[in-house]
């Protein structure tokens, strides 16, 4: 228990993870070989004459891999979640969960899937119990052990109208609800915004017990990137309506350099930005470098100014 | 999981808005809503001496209506894309839920309209378009304001089509009988969405649509996010005084702080400005509306027929005294800076300062409708001008509510305070006409008592804390 509090857990599994999903940190891989989310060619804009928030963005999700969503405000974040989903209709492009194309998932697809929404849509005329139990009805599976042991330990009043419960009380109730029929797609829009320090640790806690258990796949989107480095093993940054980039944290972040000064343009590596005369590389030929050639690490902070 | 009927879900899906009713502890609203409805009923049966069941039929049919209203909102309320589309089987319990219950309130309906005018085979059809035009006035709240447009024409041509339908051979009737029955069984389970693009394009509709007339039944403005172009553009032709007055206000340093305040907390049509621009308005129409008519037959006839005219002007006269509330609980935290503006008397200083404000500006609108009341009450008979009499007395005590305790509000506010004035405007309008109390007594009386129950409240006040943010002395 002791060992449990001190958190080694968030980084331990994460050092371990393969570069492709992170199959690995699981006790048994998911039988299902058809991939939770295939994305081809998405474009989705909000109105005939503006510009679209997705151009034919193209992505793939394996099983059981943790990809934190990262991109400016306004990105198109919670669009591409939504579409994912198949809660809006792409102008082009196919979306496929679980091997269905998303707009006309059937039942067993659906049960699959946990959602929390950026903006709640719990009724807020009932209590987190009666809301649970509504939610109960509808799903072939559900952990009830674990809905009981979260609500308790999550310290979420139980009897209280949702109406009257903090922005972060909701916010709670509503992971538990994602994740009470065990999903195997958790998809998961700024799900820690309201939440405190200590609410976000016990929820990434939980996210990462979910993952290890059952191999979860998750698609969590935040602008905490503290957060992002202790869950996400690997990190996708959304710009100009693609993915312009997405690999493993770790991986990115021991390739990645920056590089200041003579010789820098000479780099042999993928040059990701450039800031005036700093330039963000990845997988720098460093040993072909001249010696006046600043070379600095890089942070997630980094990756996100460069890539975001 | 197939498409088959799960108890469990139609027990959860009808236990939702059961526990939610009963938890917001709703049963005065609902209460007060049916007693509104009944007491026009039972007053006009007692008045006519119709049979006991006949007036049963009636007040059942009405609440039965009412109740499907209700009912399938409630229903549609959980029928949001996001649920329909994630949930295994919600939405498909939904439509089974819908039908279900529609089924048994046609039945229900029925028997109560059979109660009331004898069995007759139009009900089955009527009963059920009635409750497919009023699950889809759920779905597209824009049917609500359509229908206002429909109800004038279509009650003429009520008459014509009725005689077109009788004289119809009866094989044809059958025949357009059973396609009109199928046309609606069709329209009836289309009400709940499926989670796709459609149900997401009609609900992001409704939002809009419901903030729309929500807001404005509140006497407050929308919130540019959710206005609807066209109807932003439309709004301005009732709102611009507004715009003009806060302009002048922001241009004019010499303006006062309370006079700034108060532009911004009552925005809509609870702001003066726009109430008598609207005022203006109406007794233009009325000045068209009834100059035209010279005989005295006629003009009574008119002004009994257009008996609404006279709701409608005290709907906009006392109508912001009853959105006040409603509006200032909705924008606590513009209130939170507002009340920082220097210069503003704090306190019980600025209870008072408000309070004046909007009481004189509630008085003289009902002073506006008395006016004209008394400029056309030598022209009708004394029944009918004691009645009108009768009604706007009873109208009068609406504007105390503009001495309340802004700081004693409760949190959330329902509109159960304008339901419940209803009946009791009507029943005074009744009394009237029974009684025929002289217009100057009823008029004479109303203000008397408002007077002195005014004074007392107003001598409250001074002891009140700060009022704004509205509610910050009530419970959560």
């Amino acid at each position: 228990m002791s060992s449990f509090l001190t958190l080694d857990w968030w980084r331990a599994p994460r050092r371990s993870a393969t570069p492709e999903a992170g199959l690995a940190l699981h006790a048994s891989a998911p039988s299902d070989t058809r991939l939770p989310v295939a994305v081809q060619g998405l474009r989705l804009g909000y109105a005939k004459n503006h510009a679209p928030v997705l151009t034919g963005l193209d992505w793939t999700l394996q099983a059981g891999q943790v990809v934190g969503l990262l991109g400016r405000n306004g990105a198109g974040k919670t669009t591409l979640l939504e579409a994912l989903l198949g809660l809006r209709d792409p102008q082009a492009g196919a979306v496929q969960l679980f091997g269905q194309p998303a707009a006309q998932i059937d039942d067993a697809v659906r049960a699959r899937i946990g959602y929390v929404p950026q903006q709640s849509d719990l009724f807020e005329g009932l209590n987190a119990r009666q809301l649970l139990a509504y939610f109960r009805s509808f799903y072939p599976r559900w952990n009830e052990a674990k809905v009981e042991g979260l609500l308790s330990r999550w310290e979420v009043p139980q009897d209280q109208l949702i109406g009257k419960l903090s922005g972060g009380q909701q916010q709670r109730l509503s992971i538990i609800r994602a994740l009470a029929h065990e999903p195997d797609l958790l998809v998961l829009d700024e799900p820690v915004a309201s939440l405190d320090p200590l609410g976000r640790r016990d929820f990434l806690r939980e996210l990462v017990e979910q993952v290890l258990d059952r191999g979860t796949t998750v698609v969590l989107s935040t602008h905490i990137l503290s957060d992002l480095e202790r869950v996400a093993f690997n990190v996708a940054f959304l710009k100009d309506g693609r993915i312009r980039l997405q690999a493993p944290l770790d991986e990115l972040i021991e390739q990645c350099r920056w590089l200041q000064g003579p010789g820098a343009e000479d780099h042999g590596g993928e040059l990701l930005a450039r800031f005036g005369p700093r330039l963000l590389v990845r997988a720098p030929c460093l040993s072909g470098l001249p010696r006046e050639t600043l070379v600095q690490l890089v942070t997630l902070e980094d990756l996100f100014e460069g890539l975001a | 999981m197939g498409a088959a009927f799960k108890p469990t879900q139609q027990r959860a899906l009808l236990g939702q808005p059961w526990q939610a009713w009963r938890n917001q502890a709703q049963w005065r609203r609902t209460l007060a809503t049916l007693a509104t409805l009944a007491s026009p009923v039972l007053l006009l049966g007692y008045w006519q001496s119709a049979h006991p069941l006949t007036v049963l039929g009636a007040l059942l049919s009405l609440w039965l209506v009412v109740g499907w209203a209700a009912f399938s909102q409630l229903l549609l309320r959980q029928n949001t894309p996001r649920l329909a589309h994630l949930v295994p089987g919600q939405a498909r319990s939904l439509v089974q839920a819908f039908l279900l219950w529609a089924a048994l309130f046609v039945l229900a309906l029925c028997g109560a309209l059979s109660l009331w005018d004898g069995w007759h085979p139009a009900w089955p059809l009527l009963a059920l378009g009635v409750l497919v035009l009023l699950g889809w006035m759920g779905r597209e709240p824009w049917l609500w304001v359509a229908i206002w447009f429909v109800i004038g024409p279509l009650v003429p041509a009520l008459r014509p089509i009725t005689a077109w339908l009788t004289a119809l051979p009866a094989t044809t009737g059958w025949l357009l009988y059973a396609l009109a029955a199928l046309l609606a069984l069709g329209l009836l389970p289309a009400c709940m969405g499926r989670g796709d693009a459609r149900h997401q394009r009609a609900y992001q509709r409704r939002l809009r649509w419901s903030a729309q007339l929500e807001a404005h039944s509140q006497g407050r403005g929308v919130a540019a996010r959710v206005q609807l172009p066209w109807m932003a553009r439309l709004g301005l032709l009732f709102t611009w005084p507004h715009r003009l007055w806060w302009a002048r206000l922001v241009r004019n340093p010499a303006s006062t702080p309370l006079a700034r305040l108060n532009v911004q907390l009552m925005r809509g049509p609870a702001h003066g400005t726009v109430q008598l621009w609207l005022l203006c308005v109406a007794l233009v129409m009325m000045v068209l509306v009834l100059g035209g008519l010279t005989r005295r037959d006629t003009l009574e006839h008119t002004l009994t027929v257009t008996a609404g005219m006279w709701i409608g002007l005290l709907s906009l006269a006392m109508g912001p005294s009853m959105q006040r509330a409603q509006a200032l609980c909705r924008d606590r935290p513009d209130q939170a800076l507002l009340v920082l503006l220097p210069g503003l008397p704090q306190g019980a200083a600025l209870a008072r300062a408000l309070a004046r404000r909007w009481l004189l500006q509630a008085l003289l609108a009902w002073a506006f409708v008395v006016l004209l009341f008394l400029l056309v009450a030598p022209q009708i008979s004394a029944q009918r001008a004691a009645t009108a009499a009768a009604f706007l007395a009873a109208c009068l005590p609406i504007a105390l509510g503009d001495l309340r305790r802004c700081d004693r509000l409760p949190a959330r506010l329902s509109a159960g305070g304008f339901n419940a004035w209803i009946p009791v405007a009507l029943v005074a309008g009744l009394v009237g006409w029974w009684t025929q109390i002289p217009p100057a007594l009823s008029l004479g009386g109303s203000v008397l008592l408002c007077g002195a129950l005014g004074w007392r409240r107003w001598q409250a006040l001074a002891d009140a804390g700060p009022p704004l943010p509205a509610g910050r002395a009530s419970e959560r």
